[in-house]
């Protein structure tokens, strides 16, 4: 149930992300939407993890079940890229902004032509 | 509005197809399958970390690890090339006397924080990433706080490059320490690193190192970003 | 050699490491150093080859942890045919840039050798999510390599393709997801042995999100519409590279993870008329779109999206993965050759405009000739190599779908026909004096002009020799679409 609930809500966030994604202009709200995005799927990750009554795989306690610990180590891996990845869009957006004046990518782009 | 509505469909087909696939795999009560169990059952024998998730991530699997440290190389060099030729600006005199002030008496702490997460990445969770990140978001807070002059001075743009420089060469070195001692490229105990006593400081072979190269290397990475992006116009075209 | 696969992603990055260093204390080291590294790579990546095409596949356990626990590196005789590509692209892109001086650009050396060790990590993959981490390692260096030419145009251009990679490594990342959630493995060939149990709509689904994913990044039509204007701003030396080596890299993983590790065609017959399709379509548009530019650089870039339709339409062909093959590697060769020597062309002509190419001819023969015979083997014209590889696509999909596909084959290769004479020409005219011309006068150096010559030579002498070179790639071939070869490498390495 908690599983299912959680993939059911990630689905919803990627599904906002991407909208953001395509129907935003401004390149601020891109860098924000694709952000979105990948934490809907760092929340799949979790969620795949998930175990009932799993504890988190740090072998001090005498847990009987743990969660499961890969997809935990991929959605660190996940994040890490992503904030790569955003900060690079974020200094793109810092120098379109810098040579255009403005952080519409249809205006960037329209200038131009 | 065209735009809008073909953004809504193709996100609710994306949104649907992903919530049926996974809700098809939606299994809590499950036991884990095999690779996991074997993390979960033989991980502290394999890594001596007692905190599994670092002992996959630095061990098990660290070669994706050095990927993702190698991303973060490749969006300092994008970005510092984006901005080269500009410089930071040190007009900014940072906050306020009274913040200046109490940020000064409780730096120590806030430096705390992070060595804690580094030092114990393999014990509790944290990590190289996260005390990193932290590390770096001290140096922006040093900037905010005491102004770009203070702060760029104090821990300038050139010192993260090469700290940034050398923490990636030293990953490859520890991980060369594999090749050498066999075991492969990576390598962690097998390799020779000792293992210590599972759950004490020093423990874990390699792990604590490659947390200690993580955290300087993504602390410099995201610190050198945020010297680009606040520096300013290009001073000669 | 026993560490072959890793030095080739290792070698690579220490190269990175260096170059950054000499870049903030000794910046004429720089192009030394980078040079030394890529032809060491390079050195390593035709050996390594060679020894997995003599043993029939090499791996390398990283870290030595065996494959479904750790981390494996796999070559095969399918990606030897790869990193013989990239050796060649890498070392003529890198001569190129170090006698044009594009070396001396800041960060350039830093990112080439990132996306030298990108590419290297994505041929050597075996492992999904180590594919992952060096896909998205690639797309930020290329995007680093697209902006630093020029900020303004470079910057806007570089940030449209990063929020069409982050989409493209969003649909990985889920297919990734699902295929753990259903298998537990992460490995490429563990997967390929569980998938006969999978359900077929797990295939369904991650076949798309692979498709969609792969298609982003060489330009598959809907998904095309970063290309040009990255291509543009990158400059024609990283151009070369992008669309020469990148792209042929991209279509390796796709077909990497579609053949050997989801079973896709045979599983899901439709993967393949989807594949077939969209190659026809990226034909006819890729090939209009060209027509109708008049821009020489955005030219040839929609010259590659049509060029991606022949490869995907061979893959979509049931015996037309030597076709594909055999396209990939010509393609590579032909495209790196024309951007490479477009780029002296405009240079003495100031400007990309087709319209403004007049008296480039003659100034810049060397380029102009190379620019032709590239050209003329890009069409197709018999004795090149552009037109056997045509031939073996056309031949493979006539078996499979029936005359169509050929029809649109030999229509497209009248209208590259007619956009290649027009660009020749309006190179061959004579020069109009125009007020408003910047004339840079720089002379293209001898080392790019060599370079730029043997590309064109190497496209000619393929051709003829072709037949010479097919077994080898209808060896590579099969060891793709023969699963169990891929699967049975990775789990009982040769000793």
């Amino acid at each position: 149930m908690m599983q299912a609930a959680t993939y059911a809500t990630a689905a919803l966030v990627f599904a906002i992300g991407l909208y953001g994604v395509i129907s935003n202009h401004d390149m601020i709200k891109i860098c924000v939407s694709l952000s979105v995005m990948e934490s809907s799927l760092v929340l799949v990750l979790v969620a795949l993890a998930f175990r009932e009554g799993g504890a988190a795989p740090i072998m001090d306690t005498d847990a009987v079940r743990y969660v499961d610990p890969l997809p935990h180590a991929l959605s660190l891996t996940a994040i890490v890229i992503g904030a790569g990845v955003i900060s690079l869009a974020l200094g793109l957006t810092v120098m379109v902004y810098r040579h255009y004046g403005t952080t519409d990518i249809r205006r960037v782009f329209g200038v131009r032509r | 509005m065209t735009t809008r509505a073909y953004a809504v469909a193709i996100a609710a087909v994306a949104a649907a197809g992903l919530g049926y696939v996974l809700l098809s795999y939606a299994v809590t009560d499950g036991a884990l399958l095999p690779v996991a169990a074997r993390y979960v059952t033989d991980g502290v024998r394999d890594t001596a970390s007692i905190n599994i998730v670092s002992g996959v991530l630095l061990d098990y699997r660290a070669f994706d690890t050095l990927g993702e440290a190698t991303v973060i190389l490749a969006a300092v060099a994008a970005v510092s090339a984006l901005f080269s030729g500009s410089t930071i600006g040190t007009d900014s005199h940072g906050a306020g006397l009274l913040v200046q002030r109490s940020v000064s008496y409780l730096a120590g702490f806030f430096w705390l924080f992070p060595v804690y997460i580094i030092a114990n990445g393999h014990l509790s969770p944290g990590g190289g990433f996260q005390g990193g990140v932290s590390l770096a978001v001290l140096i922006v807070l040093l900037n905010v706080v005491f102004g770009t002059r203070v702060g760029s001075q104090r821990i300038g743009v050139k010192h993260l490059h090469w700290a940034e420089s050398l923490s990636a060469a030293a990953f490859i070195a520890i991980g060369a320490v594999g090749i050498v001692q066999g075991g492969g490229f990576l390598a962690n105990l097998s390799a020779g690193f000792p293992a210590g006593s599972p759950g004490s400081l020093i423990s874990a072979g390699a792990i604590p190192l490659l947390n200690l190269v993580i955290g300087v290397k993504v602390a410099s990475g995201l610190a050198s970003i945020f010297y680009d992006l606040i520096s300013g116009d290009r001073v000669a075209p | 050699m026993m560490h072959g696969p890793l030095l080739l992603v290792v070698v690579p990055l220490a190269t990175a490491v260096i170059c950054s260093v000499t870049s903030m204390s000794a910046k004429r080291a720089t192009p030394v150093a980078l040079l030394a590294g890529l032809l060491t790579h390079a050195g390593l990546l035709v050996a390594v080859a060679i020894r997995a095409t003599r043993a029939a596949g090499l791996t390398y356990l990283v870290g030595g942890w065996a494959a479904p626990v750790g981390i494996v590196l796999v070559v095969d005789r399918f990606a030897a045919v790869f990193l013989i590509l990239l050796a060649v692209g890498e070392v003529a892109l890198t001569v190129y840039a170090i006698g044009e001086r594009t070396v001396e650009r800041s960060g350039f050396a830093v990112l080439l050798s990132l996306l030298a060790t990108a590419l290297s990590g994505v041929i050597v993959a075996g492992d999904l999510f180590n594919l992952f981490v060096f896909v998205e390692l690639a797309s930020v260096a290329s995007i680093g390599l697209i902006a630093l030419k020029r900020r303004d145009t470079g910057a806007a251009s570089g940030f449209v393709y990063l929020v069409y990679a982050s989409v493209s490594g969003a649909f990985f990342l889920i297919a990734v997801v699902v295929l753990y959630a259903s298998t537990g493995v992460l490995t490429i060939a563990e997967i390929g042995a569980a998938v006969d149990s999978m359900p077929r709509a797990t295939v369904v689904i991650c076949s798309v999100c692979f498709i969609v994913s792969f298609g982003v990044k060489v330009g598959m039509v809907p998904l095309h519409f970063w290309q040009a204007s990255a291509y543009d701003a990158a400059g024609s030396t990283a151009a070369a590279f992008l669309s020469g080596v990148a792209m042929k890299v991209y279509l390796y993983a796709m077909v990497r993870v579609l053949w050997s590790g989801l079973d896709a065609t045979g599983r899901v017959p439709a993967v393949a008329v989807v594949l077939s399709v969209a190659g026809l379509l990226n034909i006819v548009v890729g090939h209009l779109l060209a027509l109708g530019e008049r821009d020489l650089k955005r030219l040839l870039a929609y010259s590659s999206v049509a060029h991606v339709g022949y490869i995907l339409l061979g893959l979509g062909s049931s015996a037309g993965m030597v076709g594909a093959l055999m396209h990939i590697v010509m393609h590579s060769l032909m495209k790196t050759g024309l951007f490479l020597s477009c780029r002296p062309i405009i240079g003495h002509a100031g400007s990309s405009r087709i319209g403004r190419l007049g008296g480039a001819a003659r100034a810049q023969p060397v380029a102009f000739g190379a620019f032709t015979i590239a050209a003329l083997a890009i069409v197709g014209i018999p004795p090149t190599g552009g037109f056997a590889s045509k031939w073996f696509v056309s031949v493979a999909a006539y078996a499979d779908y029936g005359a169509v596909p050929v029809l649109v084959v030999a229509a497209g290769t009248v209208i590259s026909l007619l956009y290649y004479v027009r660009v020749s020409i309006a190179a061959l005219a004579e020069a109009v004096p125009q007020p408003g011309r910047v004339s840079t006068t720089r002379r293209a150096g001898a080392t790019a002009l060599v370079v730029v010559a043997s590309i064109a030579a190497a496209t000619l002498i393929l051709g003829p020799v072709m037949t010479r070179v097919e077994p080898t790639l209808r060896h590579a071939a099969e060891s793709v679409v023969d699963r169990t070869r891929y699967i049975d490498l990775v789990r009982e390495p040769p000793r």
